[in-house]
């Protein structure tokens, strides 16, 4: 049974209020936090008043939804009417936004408990929440590792059992390899089945909000409230209709995987070895797996950060000092005002990114490098298309290694570019993705299996995932945060 | 190669202002990602995947309309406003 059910089982049964819930996970925050560094905004007195409520619906025999009451936490990029929203950046210093995305109204309406905002790196541009301006968050395997990136806080929140569950973002895989570095379960749905308005772009063609869980029943719990159209988002698709809930426990028998030789013989032999053994798992579950190649895989890194940054030095223009966030006080013109702004409050890794979206789009080098990035974008859709005429879902590991230290990252930040070579290949074809333990390696740090699956049949990766999880047993950490 | 007159540009059109220096690290930093960047070069000539097609913009749906938000809302994060307007001191 998934967290959500049993606590949902716990409240309606009233073995717990949702008051006493929320103060336990509101208590195991203040002392753990400062372990881990994965909430930058604890919103206790939302939390509490939202299960009050639920508590007081609860005595009145009114049915509650699933999730009514239950704790959880959004990633700080995703906007919270009257709650500050800062993508862990100086610039966004003090706003607060006046509308909430589309995501927090849906699960607000369903009495979801938001216990705060929580860590990530500087506008989603990183991998391992270093570049927070609040500091890493991290690992709760072992607190000299990293979480992963971007969500490195809402992986350790919900890893580090300081929340049920969290909503993050994930662009080249920022919901999945802060998921498999933290040992829990990151869903990317399909692009355009989760609205993302009111979530602060990053790179808008790629940016998807993600579910990052302690297991697929509870992301599938989740992604069954967050999906579907929304006017608000020209990217929503107007016809999906989702019910990933009831297909979990379907038998997979005949399912024919396939797995990248591109993708996994360029990983640590751990994490090979891991992967090669799950889908061992896999075909004695009566699954069919095999091998396959697509070359595209080999430009899908550098095509992403190309498109990626493109993007962001657009996005990120309207940064300027003028309408919201931090302003520099000393400037002789308003040109100044917005130069000294900008090169005062964005951080080292963004203003890199800007530039080198700037470059790339700028006269003499906008068809070296985006329209040859978008073309091989072009191409690789098609290639994925032809392989889904043959398998139903691929098998890939997530990262390409576990859990780094804390400050290898700043040592080499190009080459930390290479922890989303499995993940961007799906962002890339706007692809439903999922990340789910599949093994430790021998420091103890957790492993994590990739499924990718075809546009839009996001309930069968959920059915996969969820029977592979029930054959190997959800991962969880005893000695921290809310034990239940 | 990256040289400082590229780093310069490619500030001054991307409205950022970058202490001298800074500029070697930049441009080492810089030089690192474009080489990477470089990658979308590898051969693919084993490959028969058709050259992709441009956008069918007629599977683009129409825009919904909605009301703006209030005027006074949108002004709440800003930290200098007159009436309906974001004030800015032309000189500080």
């Amino acid at each position: 049974m998934g967290k959500i059910l049993k606590l949902h089982s716990m409240l309606v049964n009233k073995e717990i209020s949702a008051k006493e819930l929320t103060q336990k996970y509101l208590s195991a925050i203040s002392n753990a936090n400062p372990l881990l560094n994965a909430y930058v905004n604890i919103t206790a007195e939302e939390a509490l008043m939202t299960a009050d409520a639920t508590d007081r619906r609860i005595q009145g025999g009114i049915e509650i939804d699933l999730i009514a009451g239950i704790p959880m936490t959004l990633k700080d990029n995703i906007c919270t009417k009257g709650i500050a929203t800062t993508c862990c950046s100086k610039i966004l210093e003090g706003y607060t936004p006046i509308y909430s995305a589309t995501v927090w109204n849906k699960l607000k309406k369903s009495s979801a408990v938001l216990l705060g905002k929580t860590n990530m790196d500087e506008f989603a541009m990183g991998c391992s929440t270093e570049t927070s301006v609040f500091g890493s968050s991290k690992n709760p395997h072992n607190q000299n590792f990293v979480a992963g990136g971007s969500s490195g806080g809402s992986a350790a929140a919900v890893s580090g059992n300081l929340a049920v569950y969290a909503l993050g973002s994930d662009t080249g895989g920022s919901v999945r390899q802060p998921a498999s570095l933290c040992g829990c379960v990151g869903f990317k749905p399909t692009y355009g089945a989760v609205s993302r308005y009111g979530l602060i772009a990053y790179a808008s063609s790629l940016d998807q909000v993600g579910i990052i869980s302690s297991c697929v029943e509870d992301a599938a719990v989740i992604f069954d409230r967050i999906a579907g159209f929304d006017p608000m988002d020209s990217t929503s698709k107007p016809d999906f209709a989702v019910c990933s809930e009831k297909l979990l426990n379907r038998d997979i028998k005949g399912k024919r995987l396939g797995i990248p030789r591109e993708l996994i013989d360029r990983v640590d032999s751990d994490v090979k070895d891991a992967v090669l053994k799950a889908s061992k798992d896999f075909e004695n579950m009566g699954a069919e797996v095999e091998f396959f190649s697509i070359p595209q895989l080999l430009t899908a890194l550098p095509a992403y950060y190309i498109i990626a940054c493109a993007e962001a030095s657009s996005n990120l223009g309207r940064y300027d000092g003028i309408r919201y966030g931090t302003k520099s006080e000393h400037y002789e013109s308003i040109h100044q005002m917005i130069c000294k702004t900008r090169s005062r409050f964005f951080g080292d890794e963004v203003k890199k990114r800007i530039m080198l979206g700037t470059f790339v789009l700028s006269e003499g080098y906008y068809d070296k490098y985006y329209t040859k990035a978008q073309k091989l974008r072009g191409e690789l859709r098609i290639a994925f298309d032809r392989i889904f005429e043959k398998y139903d879902v691929l098998l890939t590991p997530t990262s390409p290694k576990t859990a780094f230290r804390l400050g290898q990252v700043q040592e080499d930040r190009v080459g930390s570019f290479n922890s989303d070579l499995c993940t961007v290949p799906a962002s890339l074809a706007g692809l439903p993705a999922i990340s789910l333990p599949c093994g430790k390696n021998s420091q103890g740090l957790p492993i994590g299996l990739q499924l990718i699956g075809d546009k839009f049949r996001d309930g069968l990766l959920l059915n996969l995932a969820n029977i592979y999880e029930q054959s190997k047993g959800i991962m969880r950490i005893e000695n921290m945060g809310v034990r239940l | 190669m990256i040289c400082k007159k590229d780093i310069e540009r490619m500030a001054t059109l991307s409205k950022l202002e970058l202490d001298p220096r800074e500029i070697p690290g930049y441009i080492e930093e810089m030089q690192a990602m474009l080489e990477f960047a470089q990658g979308i070069d590898a051969d693919l000539s084993g490959s028969d995947v058709p050259e992709p097609q441009g956008i069918d913009w007629s599977s683009l749906r129409d825009d919904t309309v909605f009301a703006s938000l209030p005027v006074e809302d949108i002004l709440s994060n800003s930290k200098d406003t007159d009436e309906n307007f974001v004030r800015l001191r032309k000189r500080a």
